[in-house]
């Protein structure tokens, strides 16, 4: 049962919201894969540097606190509205010299990495996608640590009102880095693909996929 | 049913195979005997051939790298209408390098000729041992699989199914395999013996074929996290 379409765009201009966006950000701006891609291999969008057909804006993201809210999943959902997060890998606390390497060599990720060693550096990514993806409060430790090794960085935002996915005319979004589509309506059409090469979050108010028992 | 949202990750870049070894030395020609002033004896006795050097050992193949984990997705869908189906796949392991094969042991060195006097001689002297063929080198070991991917789905309403491409939860990449271990060098020949009687020297030893290397592990299993949010909870919230 689908809401109606005003209800379900008044709940998608708080989504944008959260994001620093309103719907008029998405507007006017419309692709379809067949008609924009110059490349005869779809339509790619990200990152500018990534020789794409539609670059994003990039945008500096400080923390992994802030893409938290930019691409990651609300604590809240975990501590207050019953959500399991079983299905989040959360490694160990670092070890208690990995805080004094951290205070030793705050500004030279080299030296932090020596220091840290492969052991931990090895469960620095599986630390991040815990804090995205999961209950950011059980890897708390771990948060200054992904400040130091990975932030800031730069992280692309494609906005959209409408995007048209065509067959044999895969959408692609690549980097390098992470990318947010905000889209008010994604349509796939019959035998459509999208094709994604990096880490990518999608904040989509309709996302429709033609020709399927939907 | 082709995907409508696809991940695919790059393999691991495959190990390089070791160097082979070098051949060892051929060994020196041995010398004659010299017969005494008066001809009644062998005042020296000549000397065997030299041994043949052993060749050196293969290099080891280096190690197949970690293939490229799959790409996290992560969405908010307020509403899907139709089948969306996910397809992500992890790099697998790069396959280890073949050791390098074992150098050649070297020839061993002739052995002199038998020297006459008129009433005594000096015997031939005995060809050199062939030298040992070198070890081959090992395998590298092959790398571990790319880990899959973690995909969270939360949605406000849906019409629809999501779905793995293949419909069932897909695992992380394989890992390479181990390269083959290198083969052992050949075992140089024994010189000959001296003409007059010198024996011939015997061969040396092949190599022994190198270790192969152990195969990569398998990457983590993918994920798929479907959350449907209540719309109560969105307009509670006012936020997401």
């Amino acid at each position: 049962m689908i809401m109606d379409s005003e209800t379900s765009n008044e709940l998608f201009a708080l989504r944008l919201k959260t994001l620093g966006l309103t719907p008029a950000d998405l507007h006017g701006k419309s692709y379809d894969t067949a008609r924009l891609g110059r490349t005869g291999k779809g339509l790619f969008v990200g990152h500018p540097d990534g020789g794409v057909d539609i670059p994003g804006h990039v945008r500096t993201v400080n923390s992994v606190a802030e893409m938290k809210v930019l691409g990651g999943i609300p604590d809240f959902h975990f501590t207050e509205d019953g959500l399991s997060d079983n299905y989040v890998d959360y490694p160990p606390p670092p070890p208690p010299r990995a805080q004094a390497a951290l205070a030793e060599t705050s500004d030279d990720i080299c030296a932090l990495s020596l220091s840290l060693g492969a052991e931990v550096c090895n469960l620095i990514s599986k630390a991040t996608t815990a804090f995205l993806l999961g209950n950011s409060a059980k890897v708390a430790e771990w948060e200054p640590i992904i400040n130091a090794m990975s932030f800031p960085l730069k992280g692309t935002v494609i906005n959209a009102d409408t995007i048209v996915v065509q067959p044999g005319e895969p959408l692609v979004i690549s980097g390098p880095g992470p990318v947010q589509v905000n889209a008010n309506t994604i349509q796939v059409l019959p035998g459509g693909q999208i094709i994604v090469q990096t880490e990518v979050t999608f904040n989509v108010n309709n996302f429709i996929v033609e020709g399927s028992n939907g | 049913m082709a995907s409508v949202i696809g991940a695919p990750s790059a393999p691991g870049p495959n190990g390089t195979a070791g160097a082979a070894g070098t051949g060892g030395a051929n060994g020196g020609a041995g010398s004659s005997g010299t017969l005494s002033s008066d001809g009644k004896t062998c005042g020296t006795t000549g000397t065997d051939g030299g041994s043949g050097g052993n060749g050196s050992s293969g290099g080891a193949g280096t190690d197949g790298g970690m293939g490229t984990p799959a790409v996290s997705i992560n969405c908010y869908y307020q509403n899907i209408v139709g089948d969306l189906s996910i397809m992500t796949t992890a790099g697998a392991g790069g396959n280890g390098g073949a050791g390098g094969a074992g150098g050649n042991g070297g020839n061993g060195g002739n052995g002199a000729a038998s020297v006459s006097g008129t009433q005594s001689s000096c015997p031939a002297t005995n060809g050199g041992v062939g030298g040992n063929g070198g070890q081959g080198g090992s395998g590298g070991n092959g790398g571990n699989g790319g880990n899959g991917a973690t995909v969270v789905i939360r949605y406000v309403n849906m019409s629809g199914n999501v779905t793995w491409g293949t419909g069932s939860q897909p695992t992380g990449a394989p890992g390479g395999t181990g390269g083959q271990g290198g083969g052992g060098g050949s075992p140089g020949n024994g010189g000959s013996g001296g003409s007059g009687g010198g024996s011939p020297g015997r061969n040396g030893t092949p190599g022994n074929v190198g270790a192969n290397g152990t195969g990569g592990q398998p990457g983590q299993p993918s994920q798929l996290t479907l959350v449907q949010v209540p719309q109560s909870l969105v307009l509670r919230r006012q936020a997401i």
